[in-house]
């Protein structure tokens, strides 16, 4: 609002500026120029009480808030009920707040989002994954959370460096996703009735030992998919601050690991090596395969677990991803976070973090995992009963030991992937040895690291 | 490192009242309200200074800043002051408006709106500009015709999809699919192109036309008929490409297409069999080429000038009292039409004229062709005769024969011969005998 006065001030000046010249040069009688003076006094007036007239009552420490909230989501089918139930409840609570809730397809929402900001449109609150953040950051169409707003206790302290960027919160998060193990429970009890194999896997060495004995396992390859194997070996990234310091040698036993799992006739890896099924590389695939009951091991992502769900009921199971102790598997762990629109007005800003606030409380979380079991509540304060609820259980068990990819180190890792990705695949097949793929991958993340040592010397 | 988890289905669109909503929303907003007002700010007062300058400058030079917007052709100093009219205000906003950007910007305050207003303004300015010229080169009352039919429309959708487009993916947008047709989903688009669409083709066809048939005339070359039989045939095989096109790019089906219009025809045969007939015979008479616009015929018995073919009816000009007679194609097959200009348009004329006994024939004859070839319209080639016709009761009579390249002044040129033969022959001393009778009495 305050924005505004400099601005009408300019104006006035212009106006009395180009009218006092136009009025000397034209020799305008007395009468017209009153007659001008008054109509450009009559305008400013009028626009500026329009102005002026917009809600800008601030309701934080109101309880009845009113106003109305523009959402953008890329949810669809059951999430977007679960999530428009959640709105509903939010309007149920505060009935002279209106919500426009618009679904916009992931892969356009971020460039639409940006698009529309620049003209001072665009929703108020918006959700996608976190990853959007330093984008939106830098083209400065999102707005810092105060930490004030959001009880950051309430989240799991490891995914911390998801929601802040250059020392600033920018997201409030949602929800999470991570990898797991999805197992048919009818196709383990088809092959043996032995109950040490009926069970889901808990080591590396137990899963090949079911794809011996004639248990088919899917898995993802690419290093993305894959990078859930590193910790069990002791490979990581981040130092406990979050700041990239590669630790790969457990990476080498990794790919090791896994050229010998892809030797065993029922472990799917590479389409190459598996003449008589589907390319493992495409999710899409594993998917349909697993759906279809041709596999009994998958390791899935949790958003599947919805359509999985429908499709083979109760046979669904999941578990934790297999290990190797003392160490623990490293799935990432994907938030989803909702965000605020820099162009929204007070009133709307405090509503939807108002909104925020009420979708991750804990009974809404909660809420919304029985009705989706498809993620992982951000609220750590929920509390899930293993016996009623144990896909939700597994869910939230496994995030524990997910890693959350820092945003500060988001768009370094971005290039460390693609180079990863590279030598993953030539290790997979042969082409380089695995220590020279680790060797070749620390080197391009030691350089990177020096290189940003420099910059930030020379500033 | 992250992946695209997430489930991709259509774009949503939004229903009215949360159009409505949305609007509401963003007018809530400071940034938005600023932007609004500013571009408002900027158009009023590039509307007040616009006014102020043409009132100056009507008042100080009063005679270089007159509009007479009546008149075909403006001299030089008019086409400036068009211009200064026409163009001052959109220029004037457009630099209020980048002053405006420009503040903006070093505040580092959203401006996307005032971006999209000097957007517009530019086109506005165009859309100016390129009506000026059309005034300028162009009869005013036909550019006025297609300023509204045509220019205007075109700037109006230009706005509204400008508009459009910052909220909604106009592409996206016109793929809503309303209902089928002939088997095929009606979109948005699709009856956007059906009514706008083809509205606007139909009319910058015509446009086209009517630009080619002006450019013709500038180059010196009268309008024939021909080109103008020609201009209708074009304009009527663009419109029907146009429509095929339409059609084909909408995506109707074409068998169920054919199958309904097959059906209709029959009905439409009936119902509208003289139509039709008017219709088939108004493509006959344009590629035949017999009839052309500037044709003098005689039809019914009344000499007319034809003055527009049409698809379904022929527009005739009676000489005898100026009035129009909007006749239907069929006729020209039914009836006889005589025609004074179909492979040339000269009239052959004629005088007839008695003299006295006791004249001298050559002196006459002589001074009827002296007569002839001193009319500025009585053609040299073929040139006049002048004949001696018989000896009649009690005069000798002669007839002039002179050629005519026009039929409407026949009468005129007759009627100036026949007082010019007077004048001459009294100058001359032959005289007009009146009619005599001599009647013998009996014993």
């Amino acid at each position: 609002m305050l924005k505004i006065f400099p601005i009408l001030y300019s104006i006035i000046k212009t106006v009395i500026h180009y009218l006092l010249f136009s009025i000397s040069f034209f020799s305008l009688n007395k009468h017209k120029k009153k007659s001008l003076e008054h109509t450009c006094l009559w305008l400013v007036i009028s626009l500026l009480l329009t102005t002026c007239s917009g809600n800008y009552t601030l309701p934080e420490n109101s309880i009845n808030l009113s106003g109305r909230l523009l959402i953008w989501h890329p949810f669809s089918g059951e999430m977007e009920k679960v999530f428009n139930s959640a709105f509903r409840d939010f309007k149920r609570l505060h009935p002279e707040v209106q919500i426009v809730s618009e679904y916009v397809p992931p892969n356009t929402l971020p460039d639409r989002f940006i698009r529309e900001s620049e003209y001072g449109f665009g929703p108020d609150l918006i959700i996608h994954l976190g990853r959007l953040v330093p984008k939106l950051v830098k083209t400065g169409q999102i707005q810092p959370i105060s930490e004030k707003d959001i009880n950051l206790s309430s989240y799991l302290p490891t995914t911390w460096p998801n929601i802040h960027y250059q020392g600033k919160i920018y997201a409030w998060p949602l929800l999470y996703q991570t990898r797991l193990l999805c197992y048919n429970q009818a196709k383990t009890k088809a092959i043996t009735s032995d109950p040490t194999l009926t069970q889901p896997p808990t080591t590396l060495e137990g899963l090949i030992q079911r794809a011996r004995k004639g248990y088919s396992v899917g898995m993802v390859s690419s290093f993305e998919d894959t990078l859930w194997g590193m910790g069990i070996f002791g490979a990581k990234f981040f130092d406990t601050q979050g700041l990239i310091e590669p630790k790969l040698e457990g990476w080498t036993k990794w790919l090791k690991w896994l050229k010998q799992a892809n030797n065993e006739p029922n472990f799917i890896l590479q389409v190459e090596n598996q003449p008589n099924f589907l390319v493992s590389r495409n999710r899409d695939i594993l998917h349909r395969a697993f759906a279809e009951s041709q596999l009994t091991y998958y390791v899935c992502n949790s958003y599947e677990i919805a359509d999985l769900k429908k499709i083979l009921k109760e046979d669904l199971r999941v578990a934790l991803l297999p290990t190797n102790p003392p160490h623990h598997p490293t799935p990432i762990l994907y938030t989803i976070v909702m965000m605020f629109n820099r162009n929204s007005s007070p009133n709307q800003s405090q509503l939807a973090f108002k909104l925020a606030e009420f979708i991750t409380n804990p009974e809404q979380q909660l809420k919304a995992m029985i009705k989706s079991q498809t993620f992982i509540p951000s609220n750590q304060t929920v509390k899930i009963n293993k016996k009623l609820l144990p896909i939700e259980a597994i869910l939230q068990k496994q995030s524990e030991t997910a890693i959350a990819i820092p945003l500060d180190s988001l768009e370094p890792l971005l290039e460390i992937s693609q180079l990863g990705e590279v030598l993953y695949q030539k290790a997979i097949s042969g082409d380089i040895p695995p220590e020279k793929a680790t060797q070749e991958l620390t080197q391009f993340i030691q350089k990177q690291i020096n290189q940003n040592v420099n910059q930030n010397d020379g500033r | 490192m992250m992946e695209d988890n997430l489930e991709f289905i259509e774009e949503y669109i939004p229903s009215f009242p949360e159009v409505i909503l949305k609007q509401l929303i963003f007018l809530e907003r400071a940034n938005v309200q600023n932007q609004l007002l500013i571009i408002i700010l900027c158009i009023i007062l590039g509307w007040l200074i616009s006014k102020g300058l043409w009132f100056g400058l009507q008042k100080n030079f009063s005679h270089r800043f007159t509009f007479p917007w009546s008149e075909a052709r403006n001299p030089l100093h008019q086409s400036i002051s068009s211009l200064v009219k026409n163009l001052d205000f959109p220029l004037i906003t457009l630099i209020l408006l980048e002053l405006s950007r420009h503040l903006f910007m070093v505040q580092n305050w959203t401006r996307g709106l005032v971006n999209v207003a000097i957007r517009l303004m530019w086109l506005y300015l165009f859309y100016r500009l390129i009506l000026l010229f059309l005034y300028a080169v162009f009869p005013q009352d036909k550019i006025r015709k297609y300023h509204f039919l045509l220019f205007a429309p075109l700037f109006i959708i230009s706005v509204l999809i400008t508009i459009i487009q910052l909220y909604q993916n106009i592409e996206k947008l016109a793929k809503i699919s309303l209902f089928n047709f002939f088997n095929s989903p009606l979109t948005l688009g699709a009856i956007f192109l059906l009514t706008v669409g083809v509205y606007l083709w139909m009319v910058i066809v015509t446009f086209l036309e009517t630009l080619f048939l002006e450019l013709l005339r500038h180059k010196g070359q009268p309008k024939t008929g021909v080109a103008e039989a020609s201009s209708v045939l074009i304009r009527y095989a663009f419109i029907t490409i146009g429509i095929i096109l339409i059609l084909g790019y909408i995506g109707i089906n074409s068998t169920a297409l054919a199958a309904m219009t097959g059906g209709l025809s029959l009905g439409i045969g009936f119902g509208l069999k003289e139509v039709i007939s008017n219709f088939v015979s108004g493509l006959i008479l344009l590629f035949e080429g017999v009839l052309k616009p500037g044709d003098i015929i005689d039809i019914e018995g009344q000499i007319s000038q034809v003055k527009k073919l049409g698809i379904r009816a022929t527009t005739v000009r009676i000489i005898k009292d100026n009035s129009e007679k909007i006749i239907p194609n069929q006729k020209f097959f039914t009836s006889d039409v005589t025609t004074y200009t179909g492979s040339d348009h000269l009239i052959y004329c004629s005088i007839t004229v008695g003299v006295a006994y006791h004249s001298l024939p050559e002196k006459v004859m002589s001074l009827l062709l002296e007569i002839a070839k001193e009319h500025p319209r009585v053609l040299k080639q073929p040139e006049p005769l002048a004949f001696f016709l018989d000896f009649g009761e009690f005069s000798l009579n002669f007839e002039l024969k002179f050629w005519l390249d026009d039929i409407q002044i026949k009468k005129r040129v007759i009627s100036d011969l026949s007082c010019a033969i007077l004048d001459t022959f009294t100058q001359y001393k032959i005289e007009i005998p009146f009619p005599k009778m001599d009647v013998h009495l009996g014993d």
